[in-house]
């Protein structure tokens, strides 16, 4: 392929790595706020890009997701393979944790057998000095074969040098690293041999990829290779080839031939890092070694979780109610009059549809959403730059396990009592496509923050505190029933938990910043056309007299089944667009806010539980059309009715027989 | 019929000692077991008779029949004490896998223990190849807080055994117990300089022989 002169200026530089390892530090460092995040196309991993100028070049820089392998065992790792065959960028940057090079080095020598365009950022020096790490650098370099430099990303130091290295790598025009690092002497054979037949055999499929590298992979039985090579005309020989190979190897070795291959990596890497690493004094017990210590051990770390996580609701509750208040304040009492009298000229029904459809849709995201989830997602970007989040997962685990999920789903769970939109895209953390909408099938039962309003708001503040906490209680067992249901009835394996336990850093109000408004950013273009023009549509329906209709057929459910007086239809259907609206419209329909004068304590339990329980609204919609697909997104819309209809009548009937 | 547990250790001692399968002469593997040589050198004997070694010149090599009284073993003692806690349905394991009926114990392993197929093979491989007594590894769930071990063998399927690998959890690797959550919680681990989280269940499938210096 040959660029034109201006587009020779233009070079794409992807970054690859370990999670934990400051590779979007670095990323962030390189691209500032320019930058855009979107999903890789069909997958729910994200894809960070930015533009950065250097020198006379326009450089792209892909944020590539934190893997540990270049197999084909998760999203991350597929989503990778996937970008580094098909977009080929110019220079791949293999960000390293200085501190941990030995197991780090396994991707890098992965990258090397793929012959990508390698530059080595070798990250977090300082914090490495810090444990008595240091690195000859020159050595390393020399040894892996592809330029090595030393960055601290949250300071930028080196970051220039690094740029400067991966021009240099387009300048040398060389589009694939060789390197000189061999394996064993009988696999270095064997694969040898592979690529051979694999040059002469499959040379079309060899001009895309690296014959050392497909033969490396047909050796560790990866599904897609193999797919690749069968398709050749040759394909057959070639897998009976490396089929007769495997075999030998798993019967020298006595075990799998990818624990064969991954033990050669390994005996590489270790003896590189042997060669480079010198440890200048022994790693004593650190502060962040103690702190680790207290908060993900026994009964304390425990206690330390609760208190931690009650003390982030009390403020996201009190920080996210005193903006609430304040910009409602500002929408209802100056621009709503000020924008209906503007109307005053349009005919009645048309403002009242730009009103309340429009502008109330946009009011409501405004007013209810943002001001619970800014707070939120601050606090969280700083628990997960701090390293908390998977000491908690440690901790969790255990639960987690009853409802089929591990430790992990602890951390959607926990946004969800914030907000479900947040914690439906954060159920991605998940390893497959199906604890992840498991994850998300419990998660948008958990009350968020507006469904705590109704919750408060009612059983709370009429039925007393302890009535209110047994509500959410009784969430629980039902969130934890259900898991288990669902556990049960989806078919396939529950994944077991491992992860790595980054150490503890203190987190940079930088990063910590740029984090939460990137995904503000994503929330917004998510969730707010979705919140506008189901606004609209509801408008356009209560305008057309549909809804009225609606709500007339709804009756008898509402006060026959449920127990409720027959006005409350309009509100709960209108709570699909805010949950808190429904209250709110309750306290119109019925003509006053003091409803233990209209509402017996059974009518306002529940009350409370269908409005907990029933369809998410429409951002927790938009949230779950965007991560699953519509046919599982109406899944958990007819589950989530279906659940609160019964359990809202059942506790009509048990509830009349105590009360 | 059951084998004594001295057959065993010899036929175990034999194996391992055996690994360029040309033999292993008697004053080793006396020297090995620390038994006198007139009572290895019996033992010795009553295996030719049953079949489980062979005698060519000085040496003795393990039979294919002894290979699979071996693998018979290991399968019982890991089921017994591991994967069925005693429970077990031991004679019946026993009885099948010496009737080759792998089958039925991948069926077993399956339906009861939740080893898929390709999961229980890997576990077939690993204690074929096993080297050394099978007494010697424990779960790494066994460990306690501070103790190290050293990883045998993987019982897991490719997707695992894979995830597992990239972690740096593979054979012969040494890994250090920093953190143990009560309840058959998860287990924290380090090694590489690294520290990892591992769930129970999946702990529970590394299989390591218990080592004493850090």
């Amino acid at each position: 392929m040959l660029n034109t002169k201006a587009e020779a200026k233009r070079i794409t530089i992807a970054l690859a790595g370990n999670a934990n390892v400051g590779k979007s530090a670095i990323f962030n460092q390189l691209t500032g706020l320019n930058q855009t995040v979107a999903n890789w196309p069909g997958k729910t991993v994200e894809r960070t890009e930015g533009t950065l100028r250097f020198q006379d070049y326009t450089i792209k820089v892909v944020d590539l997701p934190g893997i540990y392998s270049l197999s084909t065992y998760s999203m991350e790792e597929l989503v990778t393979r996937e970008y580094l065959v098909e977009e080929t960028p110019d220079v791949v940057v293999n960000v390293v944790d200085a501190s941990a090079l030995e197991r780090n080095l396994y991707l890098t020598l992965q990258l090397l057998e793929f012959e990508a365009p390698l530059v080595i950022a070798l990250n977090q020096v300082d914090f490495a000095a810090k444990k008595g790490v240091r690195i000859d650098v020159e050595k390393l370099s020399e040894l892996l074969g592809v330029p090595v430099i030393p960055t601290i990303a949250v300071t930028g130091s080196g970051i220039s040098e690094l740029l400067e290295a991966c021009v240099g790598v387009v300048k040398s025009g060389r589009r694939r690293a060789q390197s000189r690092l061999k394996y064993g002497k009988e696999v270095e054979e064997y694969v040898g041999k592979l690529s051979e037949v694999l040059k002469e055999r499959a040379p079309t499929l060899v001009s895309k990829y690296s014959a050392r590298w497909l033969a490396i992979k047909l050796l560790e039985k990866d599904p897609q290779v193999v797919e690749l090579v069968k398709l050749e005309g040759f394909g057959q020989q070639i897998l009976a080839l490396a089929e007769a190979i495997i075999e030998h190897l798993e019967k020298m070795h006595g075990e799998n031939s990818i624990l064969v291959i991954a033990s050669e990596r390994y005996s590489v890497a270790s003896r590189v890092a042997g060669e480079v690493v010198k440890i200048a004094t022994p790693p004593k017990l650190s502060v962040e070694e103690k702190l680790s210590d207290l908060t993900a051990r026994g009964i304390l770390g425990y206690l330390i979780l609760v208190t931690l996580f009650i003390s982030i609701f009390a403020t996201i509750f009190y920080v996210g109610g005193f903006f609430v208040a304040l910009l409602e304040g500002f929408f209802t009492d100056l621009l709503l009059p000020a924008v209906e009298g503007l109307l005053t000229a349009t005919p009645p029904l048309l403002a009242a549809f730009i009103v309340d459809g429009v502008l109330g849709g946009v009011v409501a995201g405004l007013t209810v959403v943002l001001p619970y989830i800014v707070p939120f997602y601050l606090i969280l970007a700083v628990l997960q730059d701090s390293g908390y989040l998977p000491r908690a997962a440690f901790l969790m685990d255990n639960f987690m396990h009853k409802i089929g999920l591990h430790g992990k789903a602890f951390i959607p769970l926990l946004l969800g009592y914030g907000c479900s939109v947040p914690a439906c895209i954060s159920c991605r953390i998940m390893e497959s496509d199906r604890e992840r909408f498991l994850a998300a099938f419990v998660t948008v039962l958990i009350p968020c923050a507006a469904r705590t309003v109704i919750i408060l708001g009612l059983v709370g503040r009429y039925l007393g505190l302890p009535a209110a906490i047994a509500i959410y209680l009784f969430n629980l067992i039902l969130v934890f029933l259900l898991g288990r249901l669902a556990y049960r009835t989806f078919p396939g394996e529950p994944v077991g938990l491992v992860m790595e336990m980054p150490p503890y850093r203190k987190p940079l109000a930088r990063a910590v910043l740029m984090q939460t408004w990137s995904k503000t950013k994503d929330f917004i273009q998510i969730a707010f056309p979705i919140i506008v023009g189901g606004s609209m549509a509801l408008q356009l329906l209560n305008i057309s007299g549909l809804l009225q209709r609606a709500s007339n057929l709804l009756e008898p459910l509402i006060s026959w089944w449920l127990g409720l007086p027959a006005v409350s239809s309009i509100p709960l259907v209108f709570g699909v667009l805010r949950k808190e609206l429904a209250l709110i419209l309750l306290g119109d329909a019925l003509g006053t806010f003091d409803f233990s004068l209209v509402l017996s304590p059974v009518q306002m339990v529940v009350f409370t539980l269908v409005s907990m329980l029933y369809i998410p609204c429409v951002s927790t919609v938009a949230a779950l059309l965007h991560e699953f697909g519509l046919r599982r997104t109406l899944f958990i819309v007819v589950v989530d009715i279906t659940l609160a209809l019964l359990v809202g009548g059942i506790a009509y009937r048990i509830l009349m027989l105590v009360m | 019929m059951s084998i004594s547990c001295e057959l065993i250790e010899l036929l175990e001692i034999v194996a391992s000692l055996d690994l360029e399968k040309k033999g292993a002469p008697l004053s080793v593997i006396a020297n090995r077991l620390g038994w006198p040589v007139d009572k290895t050198l019996e033992k010795l004997k009553n295996c030719v008779e049953l079949g489980f070694i062979e005698q060519q010149d000085s040496l003795f090599t393990v039979t294919p029949k002894g290979a699979n009284e071996i693998l018979a073993h290991r399968a019982e003692y890991l089921h017994d004490h591991f994967i069925h806690r005693g429970r077990g349905r031991l004679a019946w394991l026993l009885k099948r896998l010496k009737k080759g009926a792998r089958g039925e114990v991948t069926q077993h392993l399956f339906a009861r223990h939740g080893l898929d197929k390709e999961a229980s093979d890997t576990l077939h491989q690993s204690l074929l190849e096993f080297k050394g007594q099978v007494e010697e590894v424990v779960p790494l769930t066994e460990l306690k807080r501070g103790e190290v071990g050293e990883v045998a063998f993987v019982v897991a399927g490719r997707g695992l055994l894979a995830r597992l690998a990239a972690m740096g959890i593979v054979p012969k690797v040494k890994v250090t117990v920093v953190r143990v959550a009560p309840l058959h919680g998860p287990i924290e681990v380090s090694l590489r300089g690294v520290s990892i989280i591992l769930g129970y269940g999946v702990a529970s499938k590394i299989y390591v022989r218990r080592g004493s210096s850090a």
